[in-house]
């Protein structure tokens, strides 16, 4: 693997998923906004449809950072460093950090998908 | 023996830092871009009749060409900045002037744009108008704000040396300039889509 695939791979398994949780919660919100508004109501737009999408897609960035998190740690175990330990840091941080936000993505998921829709 | 307090230019990696402080700010921009576009679509899916009864629907076919205008300014800033970071000091001046002049076509026509909106529904009568004067004016103050940065920088290149600290600056300005013109595109169908 290349140097510059390794790097794309720890900053990629650092952002995707807390970035893929913000955007479960701002797209949802407004996908939400836009078929419950009493304004927007009349478009039609099948709530729990979207929010499918919304969580399947922002759900599928999540688990491609875990993934790349699992690989740099692997790369890591194997051997894969820089003295400052810059590389060691980063893999085990963005461990921890995406397992726990595959873990909101999927609990956020789930409430939206489950809970009736326009209740709020 | 004292420590040098600055990183000479000939043992920099990377993007310089003006860079990177750029792109901190272009994250506070987008946020209040963000913030702004949100406040749009929160009061059109309340309101039944967007634009409100009374307010005419936006133009389309003239804000989008200037957008196009503008969004086509990346190709000379794009050219300015690959010129500067290779020492080629014409290409830079030549790049950022097509995007001067261009920008300044683009404001001219905005401000005509915005006037004449203005006249027909002004920003105080509803807040479908006061969203569509905030957006746009806010857009164009940071098209200025870019165009006026780009003379300052074809100012320092016209007669002096290409130096590390302006190719940086030029560097960073393509960065904001391409975020601006992003924008441009985010901004236009948020107000053209009452039109659409």
């Amino acid at each position: 693997m290349t140097e510059r695939r390794r790097e794309f791979l720890l900053w990629f398994g650092l952002a995707a998923p807390p970035v893929a949780w913000a955007l479960e919660l701002v797209v949802g919100y407004g996908v939400d906004d836009a078929a419950c508004a009493r304004g927007s109501m009349r478009w039609g737009i099948d709530d729990h449809l979207s929010q499918a999408a919304v969580v399947a897609v922002t759900g599928s960035i999540a688990v491609a950072g875990l993934l790349a998190a699992v690989a740099s740690f692997r790369a890591v175990r194997g051997g894969y460093g820089d003295p400052r330990g810059r590389a060691e840091f980063l893999a085990v941080t963005s461990l921890s950090a995406a397992l726990l936000f595959v873990l909101l993505t999927v609990m956020t998921g789930l409430g939206v998908l489950f809970l009736e829709e326009c209740r709020g | 023996m004292s420590q040098p307090l600055a990183v000479p230019v000939a043992l920099q990696r990377g993007r310089p830092l003006a860079w990177w402080g750029m792109l901190l700010v272009l994250a506070t921009e987008g946020a209040l871009f963000g913030t702004m576009i949100a406040s749009y679509f929160y009061l059109r899916f309340r309101t039944p009749e967007w634009p409100p009864r009374g307010t005419p629907e936006p133009r389309v076919l003239e804000p989008a060409l200037l957008t196009l205008l503008l969004v086509a300014t990346s190709l000379p800033m794009a050219l300015a900045v690959w010129g500067a970071r290779r020492q080629l000091a014409a290409r830079a001046r030549a790049g950022l002037v097509a995007t001067a002049v261009l920008a300044s076509a683009y404001l001219a026509g905005i401000a005509w744009l915005l006037l004449d909106e203005w006249d027909k529904s002004p920003a105080t009568k509803e807040a479908y108008d006061s969203l569509f004067f905030t957006l746009q004016g806010a857009h164009a103050a940071h098209v200025l704000v870019g165009g006026l940065v780009n003379f300052y920088l074809l100012a320092s290149i016209a007669r002096r040396p290409l130096t590390q600290y302006r190719v940086n600056g030029i560097w960073a300005m393509g960065l904001y300039w391409h975020f601006v013109n992003a924008l441009a595109v985010l901004v236009l169908l948020t107000t053209m889509s009452p039109a659409l």
